[in-house]
């Protein structure tokens, strides 16, 4: 077991190295120029000169890839003397259009994130994997075709335009909710939650429909399943045959997309931030996008990119804790 | 992010499903949703199609501005009731510029779909390409290709679309997308195609075709290619609703189709400030998409039923 | 004493297919009864339908168990003598065997769920039964999950989760065709051992005729849902009546007899003629 999760940790630090290499490459072969980008429109080319000293840009690929990687591990500054900025460790990069070090952006943003994140995960879990139960037990229903119409509706709404309908009906229509803002849960739970209903409704309404889905697939096969025949056999009540011999085998794969979109989600729910107006880490990447701040877009990429590869190892090993076949193999 | 991946498909579909085109449409045809859904595609290509002439009839074009159209004094909104809805603009106009919307629509149908289809195209070529070497030869080329679709599928696709997209500022952005979109999806069908390769490489009839003495070419051309159009198929209908989302998607984030070329999603990022005066500006593109997405998520699900009898059950 | 009885059930599936069609069946408590017959011949579905385990077909007729009627019994009633009085066990161990729980958990279940124990005595019974059907180191055993034992030890488990309340009727569903041969005889020894320990009844559905000679005092010959012939088995074995039961007999090749070019096939012209 020990040796597994060393294991799965290991390919984990490889495949981060690679999604780094990879986006560092695309930025670097790609033509914009970060010096630039650093400085905005009206730059005298000697300002653009100084600014490529200071980001070690007239170093080769290889030497400012290992500066990036040694600046995650142990920090580095940019520049000399009156213009030089200090980007502590775990230094992602030093936004020169904020003046900040990515990494302080990505934190400042990220309990956002984490909001909208957790609180839709909730409600889709909750809302899908009922729905999809409740059609496999009654299959062909009338609940049963409505619930997977719904299901694939859900599944085929863009997110933003979710989020208009939503906070056209609910804010300027009926002014039951206020405009979404950020809130801090401590400071106000209340104002937290008023702002985080919209989201959390708009991520849900897709994600639960996708659970659904699969959560009824799967229910369906684990009910044909002999070791119910035998649970029955047994004597088993039906609420006991249900849960422990169709709905625990039925919920492995569930186990495997939830970290997966969780993960996924964590780095930042891209479009309905913006939406939304949320200055969450998705947010962080819109308007980095917008304004070609190019630090700030490689940093995001790399967190997102850790959250969703850390989320797959965390899977594996739910996985292994749940699955004593997989288990064994470890 | 949102659900703009190509959709999982059922890990291995069952073998020696060639698809009867004849047989096959017939029996879409015959359930009422997949039939429903099959109009509703068809109907979009046509317009999609048609688009110039549609524009035509209506006499405008996506890019004529129609400043009469719009009222000034209250910051660009258009004139009359339900966004500008009138003879001469049937779905209204675009505030501000006073834009035709229904020529706007039906040219962004263009773009969506030529986009979803070409993307489509490419990761059908890549995956099944490199899907069939890896199952047909096994060995260390395939020990590659598994790796590298590992690889790609774990990888946070859409973050790294975006950067790609972004990093590149003078390319053509539905070239882009296109290949982008389709660098991301094969490996969807790649697995497909690995799995069903390695049943075939070890069927019957393959040893049969090889004892007879037909090169490994003609083996994957005759006895091993035709067996995988089912499966195929399958996946190619279930990913295209995929790329519509995620076009659209990135669109919105204004890192897709750029402007003057309409797409629905870019139609509906500039509906955004606009959308609590003029909801019909939003709703329409917002629709026209959501439609579209559905009556292929519909058509694929009615496919994969079709074609896997193990679904059926569901 | 007639512990069982089946008079004139027919089990109809949806789709016109009609599985089993006017059967009757006698079972004595502490007998042994083979049900033979070939697949598709409806033995299995009548070990279901005896269960009330065919939520999806028509079953009518009557099935009668220590003087009480099963069919038409509601639910819960029949559960409470499901696993409690009548145990089965099935033909695949590894697919009948929940492999998310460890298999002493899967034996304290059925016993629990009757008995009102604590997950203690509930692995107490647990280890007790393994101890009995044989298997070594039972307190360990008990806490491993199913895919690490053998397809032999996975049938003992699952005999000692039928057994563990001591039924009355314990129907066994090809209880050894998915085993090597040599594990078959391990198994079907185990049964008789057990069998006369408790004094269980047994209903032995099986194709293999081999089986039923070894085991069973009475046997019912299937075919096409009905029962074609009956009788001690002595009898059947000897003096087969029916065409069928000639053929299946015909099938099996004998140590005492000459050997065949090839063993006959049944044909259901064959049959019917």
């Amino acid at each position: 077991m020990i040796l597994y999760v060393l294991r799965r940790l290991a390919a984990t630090a490889a495949i981060l190295l690679v999604v780094c290499a990879a986006t560092f490459a695309i930025f670097y072969l790609m033509p914009a120029d970060p010096a630039q980008g650093a400085c905005g429109k009206a730059c005298s080319p000697e300002r653009i000169a100084e600014i490529r000293t200071t980001l070690g840009l007239n170093h080769s690929v290889f030497v400012q890839f290992r500066d990036y990687l040694v600046g995650i591990v142990a920090g580095r500054g940019f520049g000399t003397g009156a213009h030089a900025v200090n980007c502590p460790a775990p230094c992602l990069g030093f936004s020169f259009q904020t003046d900040q070090p990515v990494w302080r952006m990505l934190t400042d943003r990220l309990p956002v994130s984490v909001s909208i994140a957790v609180g839709a995960a909730a409600l889709w879990l909750i809302v899908g994997v009922t729905a999809g139960v409740v059609s496999a037990l009654r299959r062909g229903s009338l609940w049963d075709r409505a619930a997977m119409t719904a299901a694939l509706g859900g599944v085929s709404l863009p997110v933003y335009f979710t989020a208009l309908v939503l906070q056209y009906l609910l804010v300027v229509k009926l002014g039951l909710l206020p405009y979404p803002q950020a809130v801090p849960l401590t400071a106000d739970p209340v104002g937290w939650a008023g702002s985080m209903v919209m989201p959390w409704i708009t991520l849900a309404m897709l994600y639960a429909g996708i659970y659904a889905r699969i959560t009824r697939g799967e229910m369906l096969d684990s009910l044909g399943q002999n070791y119910v025949r035998t649970a029955r056999a047994k004597g088993l009540s039906e609420p006991a045959v249900l849960r422990r011999h169709a709905l625990r085998p039925a919920l492995m794969p569930i186990v495997t997309i939830f970290g997966m979109d969780l993960g996924a989600l964590l780095g930042g729910a891209l479009i309905t931030e913006s939406v939304f107006g949320l200055p969450g880490v998705g947010k962080l990447a819109a308007d980095a996008i917008n304004s070609a701040d190019q630090p700030v877009i490689l940093g995001v990429t790399l967190f997102a990119a850790s959250f969703v590869v850390l989320a797959n190892v965390a899977v594996d090993l739910v996985y292994a804790l749940l699955d004593p076949r997989v288990r064994a193999v470890g | 992010m949102t659900g703009t991946l190509p959709a999982p498909v059922p890990s291995a579909a069952p073998p020696h499903v060639g698809p009867r085109e004849s047989s096959l449409l017939r029996r879409l045809l015959a359930q009422r949703s997949a039939a429903v859904a099959l109009t509703v595609v068809v109907l979009l290509v046509l317009v999609a199609l048609a688009a110039p002439l549609i524009a035509w009839a209506a006499g405008t074009s996506p890019t004529d501005f129609h400043s009469e159209a719009v009222d000034p004094a209250l910051g660009g909104l258009p004139r009359g009731t339900g966004g500008g809805i009138s003879a001469t603009h049937w779905l209204g106009v675009e505030p501000g510029s006073g834009r035709d919307i229904l020529a706007r629509v039906v040219y962004g149908a263009r773009v969506s779909l030529l986009i979803a289809l070409l993307a489509t195209a490419v990761s059908v070529a890549l995956g099944t390409a490199l899907g069939l070497v890896a199952g047909f030869f096994g060995g260390w080329t395939d020990t590659v290709v598994g790796r590298l679709m590992d690889l790609l599928m774990s990888f946070p696709a859409l973050i790294f679309m975006i950067a790609l997209i972004s990093a590149a500022p003078g390319v053509n952005r539905q070239l882009l997308l296109v290949v982008v979109l389709g660098f991301f999806g094969w490996p969807y069908v790649g697995r497909i195609v690995r799995g069903q390769a390695m049943v075939l490489a070890r069927g019957e009839f393959v040893a049969a075709a090889r004892v007879l003495g037909a090169s490994r070419r003609a083996l994957l051309a005759r006895e091993v290619l035709p067996n995988l159009s089912g499966p195929v198929l399958v996946v190619a209908t279930m990913s295209i609703p995929g790329y519509v989302a995620t076009e659209a998607g990135l669109s919105f984030l204004g890192i897709g189709v750029r402007p003057p070329t309409p797409s629905w999603g870019q139609m509906i990022a500039s509906a955004v400030p606009w959308y609590a005066a003029d909801p019909v500006y939003f709703l329409v593109p917002g629709v026209f998409l959501f439609v579209t997405v559905l009556a292929f998520n519909v058509l694929g699900d009615a496919v994969r039923d079709a074609l896997d009898p193990r679904s059926r059950r569901r | 004493m007639t512990l069982l009885t089946v008079r004139d059930l027919t089990v109809d599936f949806a789709g016109g297919v009609r599985a089993v069609d006017g059967l009757d069946l006698d079972l004595a408590a502490g007998a042994v009864l083979g049900v033979v017959g070939e697949s598709g011949s409806g033995k299995s579905v009548t070990s279901l339908a005896v269960m009330g385990l065919l939520p999806d077909a028509r079953v009518t007729g009557e099935v009668r168990f220590d003087g009480r009627r099963l069919t038409g019994l509601d639910g819960r009633s029949l559960r409470r003598l499901r696993g409690d009085r009548i145990a089965m066990i099935f033909q695949d161990p590894l697919s009948c065997l929940n492999p998310y729980y460890p298999v002493g958990f899967q034996i304290a279940e059925a016993y629990r769920a009757h008995r009102r124990a604590g997950r203690r005595e509930g692995h107490r019974v647990a280890v007790r039964m393994l101890d009995r059907v044989g298997i070594p180191e039972p307190e360990r055993r008990a806490r491993a999950y199913p895919h690490e034992f053998s397809g032999g030890m996975r049938q003992r488990v699952m005999i000692a989760m039928a057994l563990c309340l001591e039924p009355d009727l314990l129907i066994a569903d090809e209880p050894t065709t998915a085993l090597d041969v040599t594990v078959q005889a391990q198994i079907l020894e185990l049964l008789r051992e057990l069998r006369e320990m408790s004094g269980t009844a047994v209903m032995l559905i099986t194709h293999d005729m081999g089986v039923v000679a070894g085991l069973a005092d009475e046997v019912v010959v299937m075919y096409g849902g009905r029962a074609v012939e009956r009788g001690p088995v002595r009898e059947v074995f000897y003096r087969p009546r029916d065409t069928y039961t000639k053929g299946l007999l015909a099938c099996v090749p004998r140590v005492d007899g000459p050997l065949p070019d090839r063993l006959p096939t049944l044909s259901a012209r064959e049959v019917t003629a």
